[in-house]
Order: structure tokens, then sequence, then C-alpha cells
């Protein structure tokens, strides 16, 4: 194996530095010995200092309040949208069968509505029967 | 109460646990936009957008990771997204004045170390700055920063090792290129 140079070294006392990795007998050799790599890691405990940040962030309530009150106002109008949208297409639907009644389709409506009613719960078993095979399979 | 009932119960559209979950992350969020932007404007008004967008989407979030890391991870994109519409922001200079304190003397401390921050961290590409944020103030695993930041392993170690060697010739005095 080739011996390691000094930046991989460094590379792996930051990895021990920031709990990346466990201390080895090779490396606290090699920093007992180099030069080098000492003043890296003790840069790195300098560094600490240097960048202490003690202040923390007080909690401001009012700016909290005023973003859930702004959320509260977009859920509010996506909501209404929502109510509006359907108010469109349930009257588009409603228009659509009222002039296809209108036009004489009234009795091929009945009977396809007949049919649709007694089909469906037919079709229940059979996608009972897919659901439990899907379980299965997403058990496995 | 524990994070995971008040997530559960914000999911079901319950108000006060939503706001509970605000205020036991907001300092850790606001943080972590203070040191990343080192600009206290952008920090107030991506505070506030990483919390509306959680409120609108706290549906989406699955409890696998903390969720002050959620909102990490959304205020994250939100810096990117302005990074990416206006170039000009990263050059955008302010002095620190911290006013939001009662106490004179606790804006003074913040403001030296704030400063004192900025002049290291300044000359970090923003990208880079994210991994050593992360690394450094909130000790997230390489892992995790991978997964936040959605770039492989292996950048967010060769970054991070980018970064020291920077802020080490920083503190050595020699701001190369000035
Ligand atoms: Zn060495």
């Amino acid at each position: 194996m080739v011996s390691k140079g000094c930046s991989q070294y460094q590379e792996d006392l930051m990895d021990i530095y920031y709990g990346e990795l466990e201390w080895d007998v090779k490396t606290k050799e090699h920093l007992l010995n180099c030069e080098e790599c000492n003043g890296y890691w003790e840069q790195l405990m300098e560094m600490k200092k240097t960048l202490e940040i003690t202040s923390e962030e007080p909690i401001n309530y009012s700016e909290i309040r005023n973003v859930m009150e702004k959320a509260e106002e977009i859920q509010q109008k996506n909501s209404l949208k929502d109510l509006f949208i359907f108010i469109i297409l349930a009257s588009g639907f409603l228009f659509t069968i009222a002039s296809l009644v209108f036009k004489g389709y009234g009795r091929s409506i009945l009977y396809l509505q007949g049919i649709l009613h007694l089909a469906l719960p037919l079709s229940l078993p059979f996608l009972l029967k897919r659901r439990l095979l899907k379980e299965e399979l997403d058990e496995h | 109460m524990e994070e995971h009932l008040l997530v559960k119960m914000a999911k079901r559209n319950d108000k006060l646990a939503m706001e509970k979950l605000l205020h036991n992350n907001y300092s850790i969020l606001k943080g972590y936009l203070l040191k990343m932007t080192l600009n206290q404007t952008i920090t107030d008004d991506l505070t506030q957008e990483t919390m509306l967008k959680a409120i609108l989407n706290i549906e989406k979030y699955e409890h696998k990771a903390k969720f002050s890391t959620w909102l990490i991870t959304i205020a994250t994109n939100l810096y990117r997204d302005q990074l990416r519409k206006d170039k000009r922001l990263i050059y955008q200079e302010e002095q620190f004045d911290f006013k939001d304190t009662r106490n004179i003397e606790e804006d003074l401390i913040k403001k030296v170390e704030y400063e004192n921050l900025k002049k290291v961290l300044k000359e970090l590409p923003e990208e880079k700055r994210m991994i050593f944020i992360l690394k450094h103030y909130y000790d997230y695993t390489y892992q995790e920063i991978s997964e936040i930041l959605n770039c492989p392993v292996g950048t967010v170690r060769s970054r991070l090792h980018y970064c020291i060697k920077e802020i080490k010739k920083h503190m050595e005095g020699g701001e190369n290129g000035e």
C-alpha cells in the first residue's frame, strides 16, 4: 500500500474533527511527527473559537402569527377557487345532460345508467382480488 | 409535546400545533439563514417565505428527518432560487444592525460575532458555504448534508475541505487576490 500523504491525513483529520471518522493509530502517530498536520489540527481547534456564534435568534411571535394568517388567507382563496371550478364543471355537466334529453336521448341515457349501476358492483370482486394480490406482492 | 405528535396534529389542520412547531424551530431556521446569506433583509424575507411554504405543504412532510431539517431544506432551496434569479444578491453589502433583543449589549455581541463571521465566510461560494455551515454549526452528517443539498457525499466532503482551506488562509491573514 502506498503511504498516505499529508493532504490525505488532513482530510482524515477534518473527518475526525467533525465526528465522521474515529482516531486510528497511524493518524495519531503522523500527527505527533508532522509539523504541518499538527498545525492543521490546531487551526481546526482555533477555527471553532474564531467562528463562534453565541447569540441566539429570539423568537418573533408576531411574525409567526402573521405568516399563519397569510397561509390561512391563501388556503381560503384556494378552497374558494376549487368550489368555483366545481360549480362550473357541475353546471356544464347538467347542461349537457339536459340538452341531450331535450334532443330526445333521454331514454338511452336512462338505459345506460341502468347498465352502469348493475355492472359496477359486479366488477367489485375483481378489483378486490387485484388489490389483495398487490398487497401480497408488496409484502415480499 | 413531542415533535412527531405536533406534526401529526398539524397535518390534521391543527393551527395551534403548527404554530408551536414554528415557535420551536424559528431560532434554528433564522440562525441558519443569517449565517448563510450574511444579510439581514434577505434573512427576514426568506424566514417568512420558508414558514409559509412549510404551512402550506405540511402534508407533504415525511417524518423521516427532524422538522428543523425540513425547514432548512426548504430555506436552502428558496435561497438557491433567489440566487439563480438575481446574481447581484451575492454582492449585496449590508451592515448588520440587530435590534431584535431588548438588551443593547446582547445586540452588540451579536453584531460583532456576525460581522466577524461575514469577514471569513463571504469569500466562500454559496454552494460551498452551505456545506460548511450545515456541518460546523448544525453538526449534520455528510450523508444528511448530501440529502439536504441533493448532491453526492463525496462532493460534500471535498467541498468542506475546500472551505476549511480557505478559512485557514484567511485566519493566517493571507486574503489572496486582494
Ligand atoms: Zn503531515
